[in-house]
């Protein structure tokens, strides 16, 4: 039976949640070297289901970051505001939204190849972004 | 000698059972080729990458205890303490795991690679005396019981004029030396209580259900105390009824056999009494520290099979 990479960040994101003096700091510093979690503050968790949404696209991106960043290298993870919804879309580097970017994934250097210890500290950066989530 | 023999023996039946297929492709041109080998399976020429090498490894064959480096850990003499060879065996089957090939020929060339990877430093004459340095570039290399004997009982290389007598022991004993020398400058391995806290633990268990998800064997130092720790290879887990996670390893003290240690996540300890008790330290069950090592040594390792399979789709 496999575990799922998600629920095990999860249970790490939970203890990290309930005493946040236990974050890694050198390991996070790493981890926003290699990706960056965007949240506009004026869209609070509880508008809409933007915490659902949040977490789904958390979960993508930890479990694809755990397989080699496979969708995450070809564009970026993104909710945006569009005539009164949240919509989940991907998009391309530096290409246009339309609508209002809420939240987004993406990492900082897509390279071909993302060597082990990135994707380690990139992992533990979404773990305490999840830890902020929930 | 038992355990030697036993394991030597089951290396040997190995080679005979698990015949290597390199299938080619004889469709058309638009078919990409297909590779399988003791490895992988199923590896299209499509996309070699780490990734797809990965996804293609078959974990059971390549991973078994068939494979396993034959010969048990031993004591030696560092100077002014006795090591043993756990870090050092452990990465060295790793690089057998992933880099070794039943079929590939033995050669001069080949053991002296070998022999170079697992000390991880390339012999120089330098000023007319030998010296060790520089990182050896990861290479697939002939994994057969012969082979395994030839690196064994020794060779002798010729370096740039000066005669050099190496062997699996030397080379395996100089980079444990090596690498106990790093565990001394770092304090985390050494400083911290017995028991990590929950959220260390947390974290080396995600690393390794992330890792292990993915075909990624992983270096484990298991800390029992203080003055004593242990490095094995985790390979792969099973999930118990009851919730925990045993996780399967190459242990060097149990070559011919896989050894286990446990994440209980009720309780977020980490347990391994099989492991532990030999070790001769008080109180093996009781929970231990993880910390997982050298996580960038098998990138090196991967992008050398990148390398491998390339040439082979190219052939």
């Amino acid at each position: 039976m496999n575990i799922n990479v998600f629920n095990t960040a999860l249970e790490l994101a939970k203890i990290i949640q309930e005493d946040d003096s236990i974050i890694e700091k050198d390991l996070l510093l790493a981890g926003e070297d290699v990706i960056e979690v965007f949240q506009d503050p004026n869209f609070k968790n509880n508008f809409q289901n933007l915490k659902e949404q949040k977490m789904n696209f958390l979960r993508l991106a930890i479990e694809d970051l755990a397989e080699g960043a496979v969708v995450l290298r070809k564009g970026e993870l993104c909710l945006i505001f569009r005539e009164g919804k949240i919509v989940p879309t991907t998009r391309d580097h530096d290409a246009e939204l339309n609508g209002i970017l809420m939240f987004s994934i993406h990492l900082k250097n897509p390279e071909p190849e993302i060597p082990q210890e990135k994707i380690n500290a990139g992992i533990y950066k979404l773990t305490i972004a999840l830890a902020e989530i929930i | 000698m038992l355990v030697f023999t036993s394991s030597r023996s089951h290396l040997l039946k190995s080679s005979s059972v698990l015949a290597l297929l390199v299938t080619f492709s004889l469709a058309a041109k638009a078919t990409p080729k297909i590779i399988s080998d003791e490895v992988v399976q199923n590896l299209s020429c499509l996309a070699i990458t780490k990734n797809s090498i990965l996804h293609s490894i078959k974990v059971d064959e390549a991973f078994s205890v068939f494979r396993h480096v034959p010969t048990k850990n031993w004591a030696f003499n560092a100077g002014l303490y006795n090591l043993a060879n756990c870090w050092s065996l452990s990465h060295a089957q790793r690089l057998f795991f992933y880099l070794g090939r039943k079929d590939l020929p033995e050669t001069p060339e080949s053991l002296s690679q070998a022999a170079n990877m697992v000390r991880q430093a390339i012999p120089r004459n330098v000023a007319g005396q030998i010296q060790f340095s520089g990182k050896k570039e990861y290479q697939p290399l002939p994994w057969n019981m012969n082979f395994f004997n030839s690196l064994e009982s020794g060779f002798t290389e010729d370096v740039d004029g000066l005669l050099l007598d190496r062997s699996f022991k030397k080379d395996t004993e100089a980079y444990q030396v090596y690498r106990f020398h790093q565990i001394l400058q770092n304090i985390e391995y050494i400083s911290a209580p017995r028991e990590r806290p929950a959220d260390k633990n947390a974290q080396s268990y995600l690393t390794l259900i992330a890792n292990l998800q993915f075909n990624r064997v992983t270096e484990v130092l298991i800390r029992p105390a203080l003055r004593a720790q242990h490095v094995v290879l985790a390979k792969k887990y099973i999930v118990r009824p009851t919730g925990e996670t045993d996780f399967f390893v190459y242990d060097s003290n149990f070559p011919d056999r896989d050894n286990v240690f446990t994440y209980d996540p009720k309780i977020r300890q980490f347990t391994a009494l099989e492991i532990v008790q030999p070790l001769g330290v008080k109180n093996p069950e009781k929970p231990v520290g993880v910390f997982i090592v050298d996580e960038g040594d098998r990138d090196q390792m991967l992008n050398s099979l990148v390398r491998f399979y390339q040439k082979q789709c190219e052939d």
